[in-house]
């Protein structure tokens, strides 16, 4: 779990699109990423990872979660 | 509380993620859109300039994914031919992990479009019926109001018949009005598309976002959206194991995400699929050699949920989003 916030204005991003971080916790975070995980964008959809059970409101994953794309979290439903 | 997987997902420079819309026309007029179809066909000088950033990210990403958003932007299918095929070669002779997703209607999605975009990677893409032919030709409708589900349904039976991998995930919307349709629908796709793992299937609960013009659609509550889920998936009942508050906990939008950004037709950079209207949304402008001039303090608006790590904020930057 993230165990501090970040000041948003510590990030930008330069005229390249490459992000430029002024907090260090935000820099060793960004560099831990390892195993490319994909991304999801406007296509975001069946994204549950880890501990997936049953049939998610939104997403019915009712099946294997570890697909390429059941990665990242879970979208779920806004409650009433 | 966001794990740190995520959170480097979202803050990497090694993932890079562009939501592209050729063109923000639209051959539908669905009675719930909220968009409004000013802008046309991307102009040339941002076709060059999304095709000069990619270069510029080239030389740090890991993963590019481009998604194709509208409008309908398979109405502008040279655009994305010319920065998809580029994408592609790109990411290949880089070695970089090339996604290519889009969310289409899938109206002229034939086959032979299919295999062509399949053949420059582009293997995800998310397809809406809002029930079976009967709900879906009331609210999926062509801009003359003739329906379309006839020639979607084509479309996706002739996908099928591709030999590769590919993820079609079909967005089933649910409303109070609709729950027989779209029973109907889901034993119809089941028999269809129920053995090919390459389909998939996920309900969305809809409201009318179009303000007054739409047919109203009675929007359901918590309670009764599970209830009409286990209905129409003939389930006992919808799984009570998952709890949304702490799935909501881990999602963080690509809107709050840095490594990602919205073009538009126009060439201007937003955050944010849903608020095209909404001026909080103009963070800049790509220009033709592929720099981005950018206005820091708006587009940073958008990470406000990195602070404290507020689930709500990460996972809807827009929904707390200062006027």
């Amino acid at each position: 779990m993230a165990t501090q916030g970040i000041d948003p204005s510590s990030i930008s991003l330069s005229s390249n699109g490459s992000i430029l971080h002024g907090d260090p916790y935000a820099s060793v975070i960004a560099d831990s990423l390892g195993v490319t995980i994909r991304a999801g964008g406007a296509n975001d959809l069946c994204t549950n990872q880890g501990t997936c059970k049953g049939t998610n409101i939104d997403c019915t994953n009712s099946g294997a979660c570890g697909g390429s794309t059941n990665m990242g979290a879970c979208k779920a439903p806004q409650r009433q | 509380m966001v794990s740190e997987a995520s959170l480097a997902g979202a803050l990497s420079n090694k993932r890079f993620e562009l939501i592209i819309l050729p063109t923000e026309k639209c051959n539908f007029r669905c009675t719930y859109c909220y968009e409004d179809f000013q802008i046309g066909k991307m102009s040339r000088s941002t076709i060059d300039g999304v095709k000069r950033l990619i270069e510029y990210r080239a030389d740090e990403v890991e993963d590019l994914t481009l998604s194709w958003f509208g409008g309908e932007p398979l109405l502008a299918p040279d655009v994305i031919r010319e920065i998809g095929g580029h994408a592609y070669a790109v990411c290949k002779d880089r070695g970089i992990q090339f996604h290519g997703a889009m969310t289409t209607n899938a109206y002229v999605l034939n086959s032979v479009l299919f295999d062509e975009l399949m053949a420059m990677g582009h293997n995800s893409y998310q397809v809406t019926l809002d029930g079976d032919r009967d709900w879906h030709d009331r609210t999926r409708l062509l801009a003359n109001q003739k329906g379309t589900f006839d020639v979607i349904w084509r479309n996706l039976i002739s996908a099928q018949a591709h030999p590769d991998r590919f993820t079609i995930t079909l967005r089933l919307h649910v409303h109070a009005d609709n729950i027989e349709s779209v029973r109907m629908l889901y034993r119809k796709l089941k028999e269809q598309f129920g053995n090919d793992s390459r389909f998939e299937m996920f309900f969305h609960k809809i409201s009318n976002l179009s303000g007054d013009k739409g047919i109203p659609q009675t929007e359901l509550g918590y309670n009764e959206y599970r209830e009409a889920l286990a209905y129409i998936t003939d389930a006992k009942s919808v799984a009570d194991e998952v709890n949304a508050d702490v799935t909501l906990s881990d999602y963080i939008c690509y809107a709050a995400r840095p490594n990602s950004l919205l073009v538009r037709a126009d060439g201007r950079i937003g955050k944010c699929t849903v608020a095209l209207n909404d001026p909080r949304n103009d963070v800049g402008r790509l220009l033709g050699d592929g720099t981005l001039d950018l206005d820091q303090q708006q587009l940073q608006r958008w990470f406000q949920g990195y602070r404290d790590m507020h689930a709500q904020t990460l996972s809807c930057p827009l929904s707390t989003l200062p006027a």
